[in-house]
């Protein structure tokens, strides 16, 4: 028998971006429990040689080893949660409960900082007020901390949804983010190199290139820019990585390093730098994937500098190649802004 | 944060070639294997889609296949083979579903059709009688026939994909091609 050739095209799973969301989020689930399962064994295994040895040492010497002074990091305050997340508080901190159900978890922070180790549930919201910014998350590491007048966000695994009175931005692993703790304009982070004109396109970019006194590597530069990003040294990252871009403007992480460039300069508020770095992203990779979220970005960075015009037109750009694409109700509140 | 997660935290779309992104999946990359599963999941869907003949477990199947392949990395041998190599992980998947429906069925006497729905009434119908006629086969008869007739993969990828000789897989497609031959004339 010869099936109809079209048979093959009718046979297709009904996929959509949702569920290789929430597809994606099972396995890492499922990766990390493997890990679990692994770290115990050998926890496990390690723990028996242990009681091996000082069973042998006991017996032999009949010297029992000397108390262990100090603060075990277990004092410190610790909020369990039914469903096993837990925030860990620096003596200042204050975290109330406003919500826990199956569905949605909402704690309000009102004081100090924490360290949310949240568990990985997509049929759950979970969410963390301070001030007038809110983390949404579905399964990540990241700390609040609520200063003066500011309140910092910053992730060390997973990704959350950083929302404040003007507007959305995810962090994803490494990124930090500093937003006025109740609807003041925001202050960067740390302050930058040198300030941008109001309305000239960004030369910052160029200008931190040229400071760099010697040419590492790109390896080397990217490295640094690691190396700064992790440490929140959000400007020196920036200048590893403009310096990159310039040194290396073929090379293939090129791109890539304007997309981290864009992420890092919008972290401190250099909307206009960020802008242009996803633009000129956006042109280096032109048709692929990265460019969609790269024009994405840029047009978020664009609304937050002010230019509204140049936002809605890259809105509307994406919005006419991906009308269903994961930006697209971001890219129509633009529009329709 | 260490040293590894931080390369990680690059955008993995400009790396182009699967052989890079499992060099950096192996050195514990995180993005690099998100990468690897966005490049391929849809692929791998549609064919374990074809091969279980409905939607119901063909995430169970896919969830299984990547954390046998993230288990599985360090000893793939051609880097670069890296679909094939997430195919074959997902028949062997399937294999064992097909097998556990067909137990199933012969334990409980109930003759459930699992099969695919399609827009159209015509090949609705067609579709639910070659998906009914393909749950009497065994899954050894049923995946390499799925795979070359459906798929279109060649003898030798079918070979492959179902780690069996080539003479293997043309004796059990025409095995299957017979069998369904005769069960659809009968319907």
């Amino acid at each position: 028998m010869t099936p109809d050739p079209k048979l093959r095209a009718a046979l297709e799973p009904a996929w959509s971006e949702l569920r290789e969301q929430r597809l994606l989020g099972r396995i890492a689930e499922g990766r990390r429990q493997r890990g679990h399962r692994r770290r115990r064994a050998l926890a496990l295994a390690g723990a028996m040689v242990l009681a091996g040895a000082t069973a042998a040492v006991v017996i032999g010497v009949r010297h029992p080893a000397p108390p262990v002074a100090g603060r075990s990091a277990d004092s410190a305050p610790r909020l369990t949660l039914a469903d096993g997340s837990e925030a860990t508080l620096t003596p200042d901190g204050n975290v109330q409960i406003d919500e826990q159900t199956a569905a949605r978890v909402k704690l309000r922070q009102r004081s100090g900082s924490a360290r949310y180790v949240v568990r990985h549930d997509p049929a759950r919201d979970f969410l963390v007020s301070a001030g007038d910014v809110t983390v949404r998350v579905r399964g990540t590491i990241f700390s609040v901390a609520m200063r003066a007048d500011t309140v910092d966000v910053s992730v060390e695994r997973g990704r959350v949804e950083v929302t404040d009175a003007l507007r959305t931005r995810d962090l994803v692993a490494g990124e930090s983010l500093s937003l006025p703790a109740h609807g003041r304009p925001a202050a960067p982070a740390e302050p930058p190199p040198e300030s941008p004109p109001a309305t000239a396109p960004p030369p910052a970019a160029a200008s931190r290139a040229r400071a760099a006194p010697a040419r590492p590597s790109g390896s080397e530069l990217l490295a640094r820019a690691d190396a700064a990003r992790a440490a929140g040294r959000s400007a020196e990252a920036a200048q590893a990585l403009e310096a990159f871009v310039a040194d290396h403007p073929r090379d293939p992480r090129a791109a890539a390093a304007l997309f981290t460039l864009g992420r890092v300069d919008a972290a401190r508020g250099q909307w206009r730098p960020a802008a242009d770095a996803f633009d000129r992203c956006a042109a280096a990779r032109a048709g692929g994937p990265l460019a969609d979220d790269a024009l994405a970005e840029g047009a978020q960075a664009w609304h937050a500098a002010g230019v509204a015009d140049r936002a809605r037109s890259d809105a509307r750009a994406y919005l006419a190649a991906h009308p269903a694409g994961l930006h697209a109700a971001a890219m129509r509140r633009l529009v329709d802004d | 944060m260490n040293r590894m997660d931080l390369r990680a935290s690059y955008p993995a779309a400009v790396v182009s070639d699967d052989a890079t992104l499992v060099a950096q999946a192996r050195a514990g990359s995180e993005r690099a294997f998100e990468a690897l599963y966005r490049r391929h999941v849809r692929y791998v869907a549609g064919v374990t889609y074809r091969l279980l003949g409905g939607d119901a477990e063909v995430d169970d199947v896919l969830q299984e296949a990547f954390l046998d392949a993230a288990g599985a990395l360090a000893g793939l041998r051609e880097p670069a083979e890296f679909r094939a190599w997430l195919v074959r992980i997902a028949i062997r998947r399937v294999y064992r579903r097909l097998a556990r429906r067909r137990r199933w069925r012969w334990l409980q006497a109930d003759i459930e059709v699992v099969s695919p729905p399609a827009s159209d009434p015509q090949t609705r119908h067609r579709v639910h009688e070659l998906y009914d006629a393909l749950s009497r086969l065994p899954a050894k008869l049923r995946i390499p026939w799925t795979l070359h007739m459906i798929d279109g993969e060649t003898l030798p990828d079918v070979g492959r994909l179902c780690e069996i000789s080539v003479a293997t897989a043309k004796r059990r497609i025409a095995d299957a091609a017979a069998r369904l031959d005769r069960r659809l004339r009968d319907a």
